[in-house]
């Protein structure tokens, strides 16, 4: 009897390990089609400023790909650090696999997203990163290098009196603050013909007035680099409305559909532009694949080129210029 | 069971192991070769089905575009060729007012194409001298100088007599506004000069393409895409991720490829392209699907059966286990019956029987073959005990013959010699021992009565011998409650006398003492006659001896009912030695273990089960000696 038992238990037994390899099976195949949860907070969502609708596009073809349940959501402006960080905290109740953020701030958005890391989501930021490395993943653009690839070109146009402006968005991003630093590297030995820096606050109204009124200050002004697209538009509205197109050169970052008329109208003689699609894309799809457990770049550069009057209409160009749908101005 | 046949299930342990063993390789070999033969065919229609259906969307978006295409082919011949647009735009000589006219009846025609196809964003008719129609007359027009800086504008002028279609591009012949487009344009003539001074364009909206597709897809994660013929992108919906370097698709590939379909990567990236192309426009719709997800289904079929496979594996391992145990159980429960039965246990030995198979008729012939053997047993028993009391009821009428003529010879010499006290006591002794040995039926007395039994033989071999013998008796208390085999004392006796006093030339002396020893009662009779030498006790317990022997009960016949009684370690041990006088001692237990059979465990029996014949009997007559 003894012996009939133990074959029965060994039946038991491989019966029970197979069993327990189909269910492993099972649960492994259901884990990789795991839905994750991710909520992307970029500075904003409007759909006049074809950066973030870009971004926001792109984060959403990275999510349908990934099969990842996307939430979006922003505060009023660019600058609303406070609102962000409000959303931050409110997405982190939620308890996603991840939160995507385009910080508003360079110092002032630290503290929050350190809670997202203590809360054990996973931090992706997108566009601007903050002034502590606490984030497992980044996808931005070199500002750094963007802003020296702008320099190098204005500098082309500039001597060494030359007088220059910077209009700047919001003071303390660090968009801003690296692109600034590209800008002077690029400029190199002309850095010296900056003479202003003023902030829009990634206003085009306020840009338009400030430039005014440094026009008024500076009415030898050569060039004007505007670091954004608000900041860029407002100052080339102001030399276009002021017929000062043929005294003051623009140059300016990001695209958009009024940039690129008044690069047509010859105002801008140069801009750099990012690529929001895939940055919006890249920051869903490698934070899903960080989830995944895939091994994945930790900073990732998502690219930026100079686009002049000459190659606007280049094959490559304009597809990263002009989007493809709802552009019927 | 000791002998074994070599084959397979022999090597199993057990007939139900085999069994299960050799049904479950029997089911997952079923399962396994039908699962694959199943799987086989649904993954191989699974994507033969794919094909068909990508097929199937490919042509249909082929035929959706072709027929913008030719709509928008037809509008371009009604315009191009009308009489208005050569008027309005080459012919110099006309006045305003016909200028007029016929500006006024393109624009509405214009209007009525915009308002009847959605899908068409703008068109237009253009001379080098920047007069003509767009739309309905309200959008500026670049100048012409501006438009043929552009592609398309170009590849038109290079194709002087057809139509040209360009890829999709963004159209800025309108200023402020920049569409996507594909472009229909053909080259206007001055039929004056036969000189191209114009073009004609029409634009389809991208997002007709781009819905096209996107309405098209194939699965949840399958898409179309349209390539023109040197393999740029028309249409792609992941065209961003492309132009921004994320992504690459198959396109040369695809296009060079001689067949309509074509799978391509591998592992969970392996895809399925279809393509289909277009003559209008010479653009290849293709269709992409992943493999994937066609065989996810395959995974979660695969999962069924496994699960499947585990459930009828565990139906099956039980049922084995269940018809098995049918099997093997009744056979087991017999093995175990025929062990009892070897062990002589007929009344435990009993098989139940259910049903009417195979093992139930070998277990009812088994049965069977117990209750007759558990009958001969009983007979057997029963013979034996017969035998005993036949024996004992001889040992009565065998006190010696000569003892009782010596006795009665005594008698009436004391009678004569006018001794009548001596006769009547020896008359009353002669009559008790008569008496005391007259009930048959107790085999067994007390030990006081077979010591009364003793006495008065000996008193009666003391008038007999008169100076010549001398005897003690003494029990202890304590053994007068033994219970004893009848007859077994006095034949020592007598033994003793005979053999060992009588042939004394001097007076003899006997001693018999029964004392406690323990669990044992032991009962010594000691004479101090002529003793034996080591030859005759060596010999003293063999029947052949003893019937050469006067005596009537063998000392053999003793001790064997002593063993047959209690068992081989009681009996009679004998001490001898020639001059020296004999000592036997009786050992008897104190108490008899009582198995109510009256035989004792570990019979004579033993060894000689299951069958013993009469024939068999021991031979010794239980009638034995007694003749003179």
């Amino acid at each position: 009897m003894k012996k009939r038992s133990g074959k029965r238990w060994i039946f038991f037994v491989i019966l029970a390990v197979s069993s327990a390899a189909v269910l492993l099976a099972l649960s492994a195949s259901a884990k990789n089609d795991k839905v994750y949860h991710m909520v992307f907070i970029p500075k904003i969502i409007d759909e006049n400023n074809d950066f973030w609708v870009s971004v926001i596009e792109g984060a959403n073809m990275g999510a349908k790909e990934g099969n990842v349940e996307l939430e979006i959501e922003a505060g009023p402006s660019e600058e609303d650090w406070q609102s962000q960080n409000e959303l931050i905290e409110k997405a982190i109740a939620e308890k996603p696999d991840a939160i995507i953020v385009a910080p508003c701030s360079y110092t002032e958005s630290t503290e929050v997203l350190k809670k997202v890391k203590d809360a054990g989501i996973c931090l992706t930021l997108v566009d601007s990163v903050v002034n502590e490395d606490i984030q497992d993943l980044s996808v931005a653009t070199d500002n750094i290098a963007a802003g020296r690839q702008l320099g190098e070109f204005a500098a082309g146009y500039l001597t060494q009196d030359s007088k220059v402006a910077l209009i700047e968005h919001v003071k303390g991003s660090s968009t801003a603050m690296d692109r600034e630093t590209g800008v002077r590297e690029g400029l190199g030995d002309k850095a010296g013909c900056i003479k202003e820096t003023i902030y829009s606050g990634s206003s085009e109204e306020r840009a338009y007035e400030l430039t005014k009124e440094l026009i008024f200050k500076y009415p030898d002004l050569d060039m004007i680099i505007g670091l954004n697209e608000p900041s860029a538009v407002g100052a080339a509205n102001a030399i276009k409305n002021l017929n000062l197109t043929s005294k003051i050169n623009a140059v300016g970052f990001d695209s958009s559909l009024n940039e690129i008329r008044l690069m047509e109208d010859g105002i801008f003689s140069g801009i750099v532009i990012q690529k929001p699609y895939n940055m919006g894309y890249l920051g869903v799809q490698q934070t899903w694949m960080h989830l995944r457990g895939e091994k994945v770049e930790k900073n990732l550069e998502s690219g930026s080129e100079l686009v002049t009057p000459e190659n606007l209409y280049s094959e490559e160009n304009q597809k990263l210029l002009f989007p493809f749908t709802g552009n019927k101005n | 069971m000791k002998k074994r046949q070599f084959n397979m299930i022999n090597k199993f342990k057990s007939i139900s192991s085999a069994i299960i063993v050799f049904i479950m390789i029997l089911v997952i070999a079923a399962m396994a070769g039908f699962a694959a033969i199943s799987l086989n065919y649904t993954s191989s229609t699974a994507i033969d089905n794919a094909m068909a259906y990508s097929d199937n969307i490919t042509a249909q978006v082929n035929f959706d575009i072709d027929s913008y295409i030719s709509n928008m082919k037809n509008i371009s011949d009604i315009v191009s060729k009308s009489s208005d647009v050569q008027g309005l735009l080459f012919n110099a000589s006309e006045n305003g007012a016909t200028k007029a006219k016929e500006y006024t009846r393109l624009v509405t025609q214009f209007q009525a194409v915009l308002d009847s196809r959605a899908d068409i964003s703008n068109i237009a008719a253009v001379s080098d001298r920047n007069v003509g129609v767009v739309n309905s007359g309200q959008d500026d027009l670049i100048s012409y100088k501006q438009l043929s800086r552009q592609e398309w504008f170009q590849n038109t002028m290079n194709n002087p007599d057809g139509i040209t279609i360009s890829n999709s591009h963004v159209q800025n012949a309108i200023s402020g506004s920049y569409q996507w487009v594909i472009t229909l344009s053909r080259p206007l003539i001055d039929k004056s000069t036969n000189e191209i001074h114009g073009i004609f364009f029409i634009d389809l909206n991208y997002s007709v393409i781009s819905n096209l597709c996107n309405n098209n897809q194939i699965g949840n994660k399958g898409y179309v895409y349209i390539i023109d013929s040197s393999g740029n992108l028309i249409y792609h919906p992941q065209q961003q991720l492309i132009y921004g370097g994320l992504k690459s698709e198959h396109t040369d590939d695809v296009l060079n490829s001689g067949s309509s379909s074509m799978m391509i990567g591998t592992g969970n990236d392996m895809r399925l392209y279809t393509k289909s192309s277009s003559s209008q426009t010479g653009w290849t719709t293709v269709g992409v699907s992943y493999t994937s997800e066609l065989t996810k289904y395959d995974e979660q079929t695969l999962l069924l059966y496994i699960g499947l496979a585990i459930g009828i594996l565990l139906l099956a391992f039980f049922a084995a286990d269940y018809i098995s145990r049918g099997i093997t159980m009744p056979i087991f429960n017999l093995l175990k019956s025929m062990k009892q039965a070897e062990k002589g246990e007929f009344k435990k030995a009993m098989v139940p029987v259910a049903g009417s198979n195979e093992v139930s008729q070998l277990s009812e012939g088994f049965n069977s073959m117990t209750a007759r053997i558990d009958e001969l047993v009983a007979e057997n028993k029963k013979e034996l005990e017969e035998k005993r009391k036949s024996e004992l009821r001889a040992l009565q009428s065998q006190i010696n013959p000569h003892f009782l003529y010596n006795t009665l010879d005594s008698i009436i010499w004391m009678a004569e010699a006018g001794k009548n006290e001596e006769v009547v006591q020896m008359t009353a002794a002669l009559s008790r021992l008569f008496r005391q040995g007259i009930n048959v039926e107790d085999e067994e007395i007390m030990l006081s009565q077979e010591i009364d039994y003793c006495r008065s033989y000996l008193l009666i071999q003391k008038y007999r011998f008169q100076d010549k013998l001398d005897y003690e008796v003494k029990m202890e208390s304590d053994v007068g409650n033994v219970m004893i085999v009848k007859m077994v004392l006095q034949p020592i006796i007598e033994n003793a006398i005979n053999h060992g006093l009588k042939e004394k030339g001097s007076k003899g002396n006997l001693t018999v003492h029964a004392f406690r020893d323990g669990d044992c009662a032991k009962i010594i009779i000691r004479d101090d006659g002529v003793g034996m030498d080591e030859d005759t006790l060596l010999h003293i317990f063999e029947h052949h001896k003893v019937n050469r022997s006067k005596n009537g009960v063998g000392i053999y016949n003793v001790q064997r009912r002593l063993h047959l009684y209690y068992g081989e370690e009681y009996g009679i041990a004998y001490e001898s030695s020639p001059g020296e006088g004999t000592t036997a001692c009786v050992t008897i237990p104190m108490e008899k273990a009582d198995d109510g059979s009256g035989l004792p465990p570990d019979s004579e029996e033993k060894g000689n089960f299951p069958v013993q014949n009469k024939s068999g009997l021991p031979d010794n007559s239980p009638v034995q000696g007694g003749t003179p």
